[in-house]
């Protein structure tokens, strides 16, 4: 871009770039530095300067010019603060220079008719260089005005003087010395500041929003009276945590004859009218809710993820910006000191509902006895995969002659609320269930037996946290119905472990006290990086940006938020970044999208996103993905990995996360479920071919990481799948 | 995603896919040996239902005819259709490589350069970061903003993703819906009314015949398209005109204007500073700002690099921050060629720095759908004031919004003054909606309501503000939209008020009458038809009879340009101050508080007409016609005499005087008056008649009911609200149609002397498929000279576009004329005072004060005004209907209203009006479970459920009571 400053990066580096200090080389060298001289002084010996000068030879004028001079001097070089003073002082200094100037060279009979004294010159002057010839001129407006522009009946030509001076002191002062003064206000430095975050949503800020809290352990019903409400409000929005939890509710919603759309980071179906309008509720997740629309009532769930590192920012900026009047947060206590102070700043009013648990929660002194032979009708097992869920289910039913029903994320829906009949009906004595599941499913369970107290959370292994524990601790005991009289029967539910180290980690979960939340995670709006991105010169990496916000926040004193996770943002980012044909919107947009760094999906990641850069319609079948492996004579072939088809699998659901964003670019959704499916059965038979005839050499990765002994029950291999 | 896109997911069950060969019969997993067996496969019998595993031959094999089917037959007959009007032999081969996916978009960019006009394009070659790219630059022409409409292919901004280009694909096709179709890069459809198009780059491709929307054929598998207004109805952008067209060339723009925003963002702030004009807001032509951007070389010496710029773009003002007198100049000139990416980085960099104050309101014109001006504030009193207010407010966590909170609720307002002076004037310009783009000032003002205990419940708006405003300061005035920063009264703005100062010391000069020849009409009658309180009266009729059929029409116009110099000399500069002024006010504003006159009152009483026995000069046009009932009206056109004049009998008379003349039953004419009158009025009838008949113009014969007049209440505050009906009666029809005759007449005489003047025009919307049968059913109305309902009108307004000013001739179709030049109110309209003086010398052999060039650029200036006062005035009516409406809800009982749908349902609610009161315009809550209204029906007792004056939000709920009248 031509510009021909020396110093390129001027304008973006110093506040001062655009100030130009005036330097009033035509005053003599005494007065360029006080402001207290008044009368002016020629130097007597230049003969050119004394001669026509009608400051020296018309003492009349010399004494009337410096009578006005004094009153200009005592009524305006003055300033609320020290910046106005100095810009006061600057402009007395540039009229004084505007009068040697002039004054040296006209005189009375010399001046040009083009510039004579009118009205309008008078009151809107527009160039100092005609002020000697106005002063020279002021009889050339009648007295009669000269009354009505000075409001007097009587006035003196120091008058006229004056409100001459006057009007051209403040037409310097606002026109030439303030413009060329001021430093620029856009500093570079302005940089992210997360001290209030509030301020970025200033739709909502206008709205006189309630914020209904819903505070409770799991399965206390909180989320239910949410839902009613929602129910039946023309426009509502329902945001869940996870993709699963939307779909039961949007389920749930058309069960009951209710319109409703779905609108989750895989999947969009709209409930259109006849004329084509959407329903007014929608059932999604957190980070597709729309910020720039009105609602009636908006239902936010699982309300304590809003301190999570890298997914809380969707929490934050939903509850700061979601213009709804009437907004249901459910979740546990911990959040709420946190949601005491985010309200005071957003000045929302805030009620709390508390719900207890229903009945006691014991946690039993022993250990299962002897594994899985120790489990007994109306115990629930916690697993933490499907792999897991479904190797256990085997593992009981060929140990115990229990009957074992299931219940994980992936299920079809109609297959969950069977299994879970099938187990609250005793018809099935044992649940084998994954920690996430059982929002919105009556499951009446008495005991829950934890497996593991670590669990993988997609990209690594790490232990359950307190509120883990407990929430999924809490589903024991859910009442059993009615008693005769009508009040709930009293039930106590009981947790245990299946050996005595996991117990330990969950009795200390369960009596742990609350750790109250201390901080909201924020990441700023897209319209927000884009302001700041322009303060930079062009060119700037997003990714520098990104760094820069850590730095910045340092600055900003934060009680109460937290910048999001940038370390895997930037990393994702920097794959893309110098793509060209990528627009800001379109980088942002991808920072989010699950990609797990490793050599095979960051390849075809990238293919990806040359795909929107050229903005080409592509299928899943037009990238290099090794499709000939999904063939029945891989199962047995040892050097092809299970890890292999588990990375084959996340490349797909990345696609389909690309489909649902750009539709018409990644196209033909039926084929990546073709792929999906027939690449799900690689992995199920290939995992169960692992079983019958284990690794000779044992996998060296796998090993380490589940070498702790506590972990003894965990599988062999520690396959790691996130696909529930 | 939810907006218009529909797409049936794995929950639903698909077509089936055409049933290929070699689907095999249902095989149990043992045979897995066999090779590419169709298998079922279930993780667990009992729990999942099975799959069909496709072996990955077949999968590919159906994504292959489905790809075809969707996305690869569209772009195929797209380009049969389209390519053969391009000259391309669309035989099989020939493009056939331009489908495969793997093609790159460079490559596909020299099959793209085909569609572009050439002149509209340069190409650069230029390294970039490393590999050498063929740069392309795309222009626009501004005269083609004026003389085109919204075409598709134009390129556009919409107001709800400013930052985002779109490309009209198609323009309104249906009858009752009124939008316009839009697509992004990313081939998403977008469906937008008229009045969100914000900016446009109009004939960037050599066609508008682009035909990229197609319906999407039902190829047996789910849909992919886009629903508009039928849930089985889709729409799609074939791939191949995507990529070539809109993703190529609105990348290409929207890149460079980010590579070049940063610079630019730097370049406007620095040029704010010598905008500066008086410390007051005015408003600057967006080309003009374009131009200085381009002519600005960021350089060490501020001072060089800014005088340069300004001397480049037409500024010769000798001192450089002295631009108050320059303004006509400033505004006079504007660029021929204009750099697309260029223009987009100045509007998304005056969006940013909207923020802080630094510049106001873009003002866009809906006739042209384009940005015409924006409003430069004043350095210290706006942007560098509200930073310092907001570095108050925030810090140290906002403890002085604390005490002001505690200070307002304890009522003593007199420590508030004393120690935060600057809260009334914020919330005097909050109220006022100049800080309309300033979010920070928005959360903070909210932060301040939420703690004062008489609002803390309710949302914040500008009305809870104005309200707060008034507690404080009683005697603030009772309109706080007068002091917004476009309309420029003097009331809050130091330019306007010397200005004021300067026009009531302003005495028109005296020029002698011998300089000039004028026709002397001593003994012709001018009737002066006008209201009782009319402030100036700008125009007379009379008429001569020739004998027999034969009449002589003159049309007299007040002639205030002979009091400026500049109509007598032969310069082309404007020296008299009067004149730059009425230039930057360019209209007499009229708003029910206030009219704001253009021109001193002492010019306008020394020019207007209507002073008997006083010889008053006037600009007179007259011609010859033949008029009798049975053969009707002939004009001879060629006797049109445009003239100067002296009238010396001129007499008023009102417009119900008239009427009751004219509704006399007696045949016989009873005085000179009374036949002068009836003949006028017969010939205006046939005139009427003539245009709707050989000019196809439209004519609403119901009138606009509803219009706003305020009366003073008992201490003298204009607070009283009533409504008045412009009633379309004899009289009217008589003066409207001889100043149509006027004009229209002048325009022709302005062509054949090749005098450059400013016209006004009217280009209807380019409507397409069953969307013509609206325009179409409306002309065959009028000229069945039938009564359109209400309803009809409700129906159509959406596909009615706004007028507008251009330096060209345009033809203007609402008034069926070829052109139109107005030239009859020269009191009150600017452009007529130009073309006043452009005949003025023409007729005194005197070379043209204006050039065809500065009128360009003048009608930029024009055009802003017109809309500027035009939104002043809604908005003040607006303002004043609702605070009536406000104050009539107060007994519910009266909350009760008959409304009308003049909208299609989006987003829950439907657009309505009050019946008979025009200004009353809201929004209805439609309940989404029964079918919604359709445009033009009637719902009865509906109620207000809230209302915002200053915001001019009023919505309505439906009660039990309403029932709903289907209109024909």
């Amino acid at each position: 871009f031509q510009s021909s400053y020396v110093d390129k990066s001027l304008p973006f580096t110093s506040p001062k770039w655009l100030v130009n200090k005036p330097k009033f080389m035509h005053l003599p060298e005494e007065e360029q530095r006080g402001v207290s001289v008044i009368p002016l002084k020629f130097d007597p010996k230049d003969s050119k300067l004394v001669e026509n000068n009608a400051y020296l030879n018309d003492d009349e004028f010399r004494k009337n010019l410096n009578n006005a001079l004094t009153l200009v001097h005592s009524n305006l070089l003055t300033g609320y603060t020290e910046f106005d003073v100095s810009n006061s002082n600057a402009t007395w200094l540039r009229l004084r220079e505007f009068l040697y100037q002039e004054l040296s060279r006209y005189s009375h009979k010399s001046f040009s008719s083009s510039s004579t004294l009118t009205i309008s010159s008078l009151l809107k002057p527009t160039n100092p260089k005609e002020l000697v010839q106005h002063l020279l001129s002021v009889d050339q407006i009648s007295a009669d005005t000269w009354k009505s522009i000075l409001q007097r009946q009587e006035f003196s030509t120091v008058d006229q003087y004056y409100f001459i001076l006057k009007n051209y002191f403040s037409f310097i002062k606002e026109q030439e010395i303030i413009p060329q003064m001021t430093p620029s206000w856009s500093l570079v430095d302005r940089g992210l500041d997360i001290s209030n975050p509030s301020e970025w949503f200033p739709e909502a800020r206008k709205l006189k929003r309630t914020i209904i809290m819903h505070v409770g352990p799991t399965n206390s019903g909180k989320t239910y009276n949410a839902l009613q409400k929602l129910k039946n409000c023309p426009r509502g929005y329902y945001a869940g945590p996870l993709r699963l939890l939307a779909r039961e509710v949007y389920d749930r919603f058309q069960n009951e004859g209710i319109r409703c759309n779905l609108l989750t980071g895989e999947e969009v179906i709209e409930d259109l009218d006849a004329m084509g309008n959407p329903a007014g509720l929608t059932s999604g997740t957190v980070e597709m809710i729309p910020l720039n629309r009105d609602f009636d009532i908006c239902v936010l769930d699982e309300v304590q993820m809003l301190s999570e590192k890298d997914r809380g920012w969707a929490w934050t900026n939903a509850i700061l910006g979601v213009r709804a009047k009437e907004i249901h947060l459910c979740g546990e206590e911990s959040v709420l000191p946190l949601m005491d102070k985010i309200v005071k700043l957003t000045g929302d009013t805030l009620v709390v509902n508390r719900y207890e648990r229903l009945g006691k929660l014991e946690v039993e002194h022993q250990p299962l006895a002897n594994g899985l032979k120790g489990l007994k009708s109306g115990d629930c097992v916690i697993a933490f995969s499907k792999k897991s869920i479904l190797d256990l289910k085997l593992r009981i039913e060929k140990e115990t002659n229990l009957k074992v029903a299931v219940v994980y994320g992936s299920l079809p829906p109609e297959t969950r609320v069977k299994q879970a009949k099938l187990f609250n009906s005793g018809e099935y004595d044992i649940l084998v269930a994954s920690d996430a599941i059982g929002m919105g499913l009556n499951l009446s369970i008495n005991r829950v037996v934890f497996t593991a107290s670590y669990k993988f959370n997609g990209v690594e292994v790490v232990p359950l946290t307190f509120s883990n524990i407990k929430q999924i601790g809490g589903r024991a005991g859910r009442f059993k119905g009615k008693k005769a009289d009508g009040s709930s029967k009293e039930s106590i539910g009981h947790v245990t472990a299946i050996d005595e180290d996991i117990l330990r980690d969950v009795r200390k979960g369960i009596n742990a006290p609350i750790q109250y939340l201390e901080k909201a995670v924020v990441w700023p709006t897209d319209e927000l990086v884009n302001d700041l991105l322009s303060y930079y010169p062009p060119g700037m990496k997003l990714t520098v940006l990104l760094n820069k916000f850590k730095t910045d926040i340092l600055k900003s004193s934060t009680k109460s938020f937290e910048l999001s996770y940038i370390d895997d943002k930037s990393k994702v980012v920097s794959t893309f970044e110098d793509m060209r044909g990528l627009t800001l919107k379109d980088k942002l947009r991808l920072s989010n999208a699950p990609v797990r760094i490793n050599p095979m999906v960051m390849n075809i990641f990238k293919k990806f996103c040359e795909t929107i850069a050229e903005r080409r319609t592509m299928s899943l079948l037009n990238y290099p993905l090794p499709f000939l492996m999904l063939h029945s004579r891989h199962i047995k072939d040892e050097n092809v990995s299970l890890e292999f088809y588990e990375e084959f699998h996340q490349l797909i659901n990345l696609y389909c996360w690309l489909h649902i964003r750009y539709p018409n670019l990644f196209v033909d959704y039926e084929s990546a479920i073709d792929i999906k499916n027939h690449c799900e059965m690689m992995i199920f038979k290939k995992l169960e071919f692992l079983k019958k005839n284990p690794y000779k050499k044992f996998n060296k990765r796998s090993q380490s990481k589940n070498s702790s002994p506590k972990n003894r029950y965990a599988t062999k291999k520690s396959y790691r799948s996130n696909s529930y | 995603f939810l907006a218009h896109r529909r797409y049936m997911h794995s929950g639903v069950p698909l077509f089936q896919a055409r049933q290929s060969d070699t689907s095999g019969t249902n095989v149990t997993t043992e045979s897995l040996q066999e090779d590419e067996e169709v298998i079922f496969f279930s993780q667990d019998k009992d729990i999942l239902p099975e799959v069909e595993i496709k072996p990955f031959r077949r999968t590919k094999a159906e994504t292959l005819m489905r790809f075809n089917d969707r996305f690869v037959q569209p772009s195929i007959d797209w380009y049969r259709k389209v390519g053969k009007s391009h000259g391309e032999n669309t035989d099989k081969d020939e493009f056939m490589h331009l489908l495969r996916n793997d093609i790159s978009s460079s490559t596909l960019f020299e099959e793209t350069l085909k569609w572009l006009s050439k002149d509209n394009y340069k190409l650069r070659n230029n390294t970039y970061n490393g590999y050498d790219t063929q740069e392309i630059e795309f222009y626009f022409d501004p005269s083609a903003i004026v003389s085109s409409t919204l075409m598709p292919g134009d390129i556009c901004v919409l107001k709800n993703s400013p930052f985002e280009l779109l490309v009209c694909v198609k323009t309104p096709s249906e009858a009752m819906d009124a939008r316009f179709t839009f697509a992004n890069t990313d081939g998403n459809v977008v469906y937008a009314w008229k009045t969100s198009v914000h900016l446009r780059f109009p004939t960037i491709f050599n066609t508008t015949e682009l035909e990229i929307l197609q319906r999407e054929k039902l190829h047996g598998y789910s849909p992919v398209g886009s629903v508009k207004n039928d849930k089985d109805v889709t729409f799609v952008i074939p791939t191949l005109p995507r990529r070539m067209l809109i993703s190529n060339v609105t990348f290409r723009i929207a890149d460079a204007a980010v590579q070049q925003l940063p610079i630019i963002k730097k370049k406007l702030e620095l040029i704010h500073r010598y905008l500066q004009s008086g410390s007051s807001p005015w408003q600057i032509p967006i080309l003009k700002l374009v131009e200085i951007c381009s002519n600005l070389e960021l350089s060490n010496n501020i001072e060089k690099s800014i005088a340069t710029a300004f001397m480049k773009s037409g500024l010769s003002s000798d001192a450089l921050y002295s631009l108050a007198n320059s303004h006509f100049e400033l505004s006079s000139k504007v660029p021929n060629k204009v750099e697309c990416s260029r223009l987009l980085a100045v509007y998304w960099a005056l969006l940013h720095q909207q923020g802080t104050q630094m510049w106001g309101e873009m003002t866009v014109h809906r006739g042209i759908f384009f940005p015409s001006a924006v409003t430069v504030l004043p350095l210290t009193k706006q942007h560098l004031h509200y930073h310092n207010i907001i570095h108050k407010l925030r810090q140290h966590g906002g403890v002085r919004i604390n005490r002001i909170a505690a200070l307002i609720n304890e009522n003593d307002l007199a420590s508030l003054n004393k120690s935060f002076p600057y809260i009334v004037p914020l919330l005097r310009d909050y109220a006022a909606g100049n800080l309309e783009h300033n979010d920070t000032i928005t959360s903070l003002i909210s932060s301040l309501f939420r703690k004062l205990d008489e609002y803390k419940e309710l949302n914040i708006s500008r009305d809870v503000c104005f309200d707060l405003l008034k507690r404080i300061n009683p005697s603030e005035p009772p309109n706080p939209l007068l002091i917004n920063h476009e309309l420029q009264l003097p009331v809050n703005n130091e330019r306007v008020k010397l200005e004021q100062k300067i026009y009531d010391l302003a005495v028109p000069p005296k020029i002698e009458h011998s300089a000039e020849i004028r026709t002397e009409y001593k003994d012709l009658i001018c009737y002066c038809i006008d209201s009782p309180d009319a402030h100036e009266i700008d125009d007379a009729v009379s008429i001569k009879s020739l004998g027999g059929a034969k009449y002589r029409i003159y049309i007299h116009v007040a002639d205030p340009a002979s009091l400026f110099p500049e109509a007598n000399e032969d310069g082309t500069t404007i020296n008299s101050p009067v004149l730059d002024i009425a230039y930057q006010r360019a209209f007499t504003t009229y708003l029910p508080d206030k009219v704001f006159p253009m021109l001193p009152t002492t010019y306008a009483r020394s020019s207007d007409l209507g002073q008997f026995g006083k010889p008053t000069k006037a600009v007179t046009f007259s011609v010859d016609c033949t008029f009798s009932k049975s053969k009707g009206l002939c004009l001879l056109k060629d006797s049109l005499k445009v003239e100067l004049s002296v009238l010396h009998k001129s007499t008023r008379i009102t417009y119900e005087a008239v009427d009751e003349l004219l509704d006399e039953p007696t045949t016989k004419p009873k005085s000179g008056k009374h036949e002068d009158l009836k003949t006028l009025f017969y010939i205006a009838k046939a005139l009427r008649r003539q245009r709707i008949v050989d000019g196809g113009a439209v004519v609403f014969e119901n009138s606009s009911t509803g219009i706003v007049s305020l009366s003073p209440d008992d201490n003298s505050e204009l607070v009283e609200v009533s409504f008045k009906d412009q009633i379309e009666t004899k009289s009217t029809i008589l003066v409207s149609e001889l100043m149509i005759l006027a004009n229209s007449l002048t325009a022709s005489y302005f062509e054949e002397n090749q005098i450059p003047g400013i016209y006004r025009g009217y280009r209807p919307l380019n409507v397409v498929e069953d969307a013509t049968s609206v325009p179409e059913w409306v002309k065959a109305k009028t000229q069945e000279n039938k009564i359109i309902s209400k309803a009809d009108i409700a129906k159509m307004k959406s596909f009615l576009t706004s007028s507008f000013y251009s330096s060209l001739p345009t033809p203007h179709d609402m008034l069926g004329t070829s052109h139109y030049l107005t030239i009859t109110s020269p009191l009150r309209r600017f452009p007529d005072l130009v073309n006043h003086l452009q005949l003025h010398r023409t007729l005194k052999g005197l070379p043209l004060l204006y050039k065809q060039s500065q009128l360009d650029g003048m009608v930029w200036h024009i055009l802003t005004r017109d809309v500027t006062l035009k939104n002043a005035s809604v908005d003040a009516q607006r303002y004043w209907t609702l605070r009536f409406l406000k104050k009539e809800i107060e007994d519910p009982t009266k909350n009760n209203w008959k409304l009308q749908i003049t909208s299609l349902t989006d987003n829950g609610y439907a657009h309505c009006v009050i019946l008979d009161k025009a200004f009353a315009v809201g929004q209805l809550k439609i309940n989404l479970n029964k079918n919604p209204p359709l445009v033009g029906d009637q719902i009865s007792d509906c109620e207000i459920s809230n209302i915002q004056c200053l915001d001019g939000i009023l919505q309505f709920e439906p009660t039990s009571r309403s029932k709903i009248q289907k209109k024909k």
